[in-house]
């Protein structure tokens, strides 16, 4: 058991360091001025020298690469070419929003999509099931930005229901701020016990998050569905059933139970997902997160940025992998 | 006398083989068309497939989707002359969304067939050489698919440039290695079939066994993949070019189309509807169709 942790936590290293080398590649193989983006389009050719130096394009590849390795266990991640900042302090200030916006969808996600995966499966080619495989399907099938539009324009336009976009109404975020304690607005608003501002917050959270964790949903319901029926053909569910135990208690303390490994690693695999998503969905709400920051970047070529967010989401899926095998082998089931 | 030899080339599939595997496919495709939804799908795709070739050629107002543009009846609702209504420089969106059918099913196939051009012949090397090439090989494809596959494909796009051509050649760079992944475990139990092992016997050149028996005989499952995988490749381009990273004004790409009608959104709802309903109803056919097939290959595994 230990053997197979150290071994899969070298693969890990190995990977990461193969991360590193292919982002290094694709910013400096790959035809970009990253000069011109740093000096802007009336630099003289002295300042695009000086830049080049500053930038340290102008030495070797190999030290080149050196000095990313080092930054990048230094934690730095580079300077914005947009506002001369550090990357790492910029995607700070955005993380908060973007980590509440995730964690609801990701909530809405499970509470919903693994219930209708077991239902799904409890009424198996009956009405409930059909419903449910249509909802999933439609929704791994519709584009993320489309169905958000959708959301805008049903529940704002239509039904006057909730707001268009951003993070909180203009008398919270203006006339009466919430004191920052955390730089998370859901825990500033608790700790705050300003009850009114955390509603004008949830209301806005609903839309974004519903469109972020839409085709989570999906995915949990078929997967929850399929490992689900695979279980409810097994000898021990019969005979659970034969003793007369109840069929709630047979759904979910004994097939549901043992079903959900699937689901969980699917899941780890969805955060990735539901990050790239949030470009998408944050630029359409105006949701003042890393999602936004990246699609303005993108629009701006910034790179350093884009290579960031890159890199730190492949460590993290690889760490998350990493993980999600070591958990499945600590499994005595699985265990060779 | 070794020269000899190697031109003394075994059959890649016997003539028998090729009898059995036709026989079993046309026992699948009679399961899957059995199924009611699997058959409104493969005609849906047929009858896109057709748009898509002819399409551009009929359609009401070919200036449109050129670009043309006509102020006179900008932004108009639904109406007789113009059923999907116009676009912010007048555009007839019925035209457009129409169009819109080749760039996405081209993009989509171009995208596919490269990812497997790149992909498979590096699966059918690492398996059937194995040792360190499959090491490097497959180290190579776990440092590919530690990237959230969009999230790749975005990196590269922003660096090869904003178009269609590029955010095409992202999505290849991105998706290859699982290709790679499925052709390598074929080639693996392949390697170890008679055939295989005969052909090694009469001195049949390394290469040889690797992209000439072994490559072929690998193809099936990754064919099935691959078409399974045309509805994630056009949501994928949708949202590229919906970033802005895809196809370029005035192309009529549905993606493109949807971010251009944002500006317009709450007071035009049909420019941002219809080429929306376009990519649903063509990934939902795909995703179906894909959900059918794996039901006919592999009952037990029936999801949705």
């Amino acid at each position: 058991m230990g053997a197979f942790i150290l071994r899969r936590a070298l693969l890990g290293v190995l990977v990461v360091f193969g991360v590193l080398v292919l982002t290094f590649v694709l910013t400096r193989v790959v035809p970009s001025d990253p000069v011109s983006q740093w000096v802007g389009p009336r630099a003289t050719a002295a300042q695009r020298v000086a830049a080049r130096g500053q930038l340290g394009l102008d030495k070797p590849i190999y030290v080149q690469f050196r000095v990313f390795l080092a930054a990048f266990v230094r934690g730095d991640l580079g300077t914005s070419l947009a506002s001369h900042q550090p990357v790492s302090k910029e995607l700070r200030a955005f993380l908060p929003a973007t980590a509440d916006l995730m964690f609801v969808a990701v909530a809405f996600a499970v509470l919903l999509g693994i219930p209708m995966g077991v239902f799904s499966a409890r009424y198996k080619d009956r009405r409930p099931d059909h419903i449910a495989r249509v909802v999933a399907v439609s929704a791994v099938s519709m584009p993320t930005f489309w169905l958000a539009l959708l959301l805008q324009m049903v529940f704002f336009r239509w039904l006057h229901l909730l707001p268009l976009g951003g993070q909180q109404s203009q008398y919270y975020s203006v006339i009466q701020p919430v004191p920052k304690a955390t730089g998370f607005l859901f825990l500033d608003c608790v700790i705050a016990g300003n009850w009114g501002a955390l509603v004008d917050y949830l209301q806005h959270l609903i839309m974004p998050a519903i469109a972020l964790g839409a085709g989570t949903l999906a995915v949990l319901a078929r997967m929850t569905r399929s490992s689900m029926l695979e279980i409810l053909n097994e000898d021990y569910i019969t005979a659970a059933r034969s003793y007369g135990l109840s069929e709630g208690v047979v759904l979910w303390r004994y097939a549901f139970k043992n079903s959900i490994g699937p689901t969980v690693t699917v899941l780890a695999l969805q955060i990735g997902w539901l990050l790239v998503n949030t470009f998408l969905v944050e630029t359409i709400f105006n949701w003042p997160g890393i999602g936004n920051y990246i699609a303005t970047s993108v629009v701006t070529l910034n790179y350093p940025a884009i290579i960031a967010v890159t890199l730190l989401s492949a460590v993290a899926y690889v760490i998350l992998n990493a993980v999600a095998d070591i958990v499945i082998a600590v499994d005595p089931r699985v265990r060779h | 006398m070794s020269a000899g030899v190697a031109r003394l080339r075994l059959p890649r599939v016997s003539s028998q083989a090729l009898a059995a595997r036709v026989r079993e496919t046309r026992i699948r495709w009679h399961l899957l068309m059995r199924n009611k939804l699997a058959r409104v799908c493969v005609v849906f795709i047929g009858i896109l497939v057709l748009v898509a070739i002819v399409g551009p050629l009929l359609v009401p107002y070919p200036d449109s989707v050129r670009g043309g543009v006509d102020l006179n009846v900008k932004l108009q609702s639904p109406s007789w002359s113009h059923p999907l209504g116009t676009d912010e420089f007048g555009r007839d969106m019925f035209s457009r969304v129409v169009a819109g059918a080749r760039i996405s099913l081209s993009a989509a196939a171009i995208t596919i067939a490269l990812a497997l051009l790149l992909g498979a012949p590096l699966g059918a090397l690492a398996g059937g050489v194995g040792g360190i090439v499959d090491d490097v090989i497959m180290r190579i494809v776990d440092v590919f698919l530690s990237f959230p596959s969009v999230l790749l494909a975005i990196a590269i796009a922003v660096f090869l440039g904003a178009s269609l051509r590029n955010a095409v050649l992202a999505i290849v760079l991105s998706w290859w290695p699982w290709y790679t992944r499925i052709v390598r475990s074929q080639a693996i139990s392949l390697k170890e079939r008679q055939f295989v092992r005969a052909a090694t016997a009469i001195g049949t050149p390394k290469r040889d066994i690797v992209f000439r028996h072994i490559l072929p005989n690998a193809m099936g499952p990754v064919i099935v993949q691959a078409s399974l995988d045309f509805g994630y490749v056009i949501l994928t381009l949708a949202a590229l070019s919906f970033l802005g990273l895809g196809a370029q004004s005035p192309t009529p790409e549905w993606g493109l189309m949807i971010n251009l009608s944002r500006n317009y959104f709450l007071t035009a709802w049909w420019y941002m509807l219809f080429p929306g309903l376009a990519i649903s109803f063509t990934v939902l056919a795909f995703n179906v169709l894909g959900d059918g097939i794996r039901e006919v290959l592999d009952p037990k595994s029936r999801t949705y």
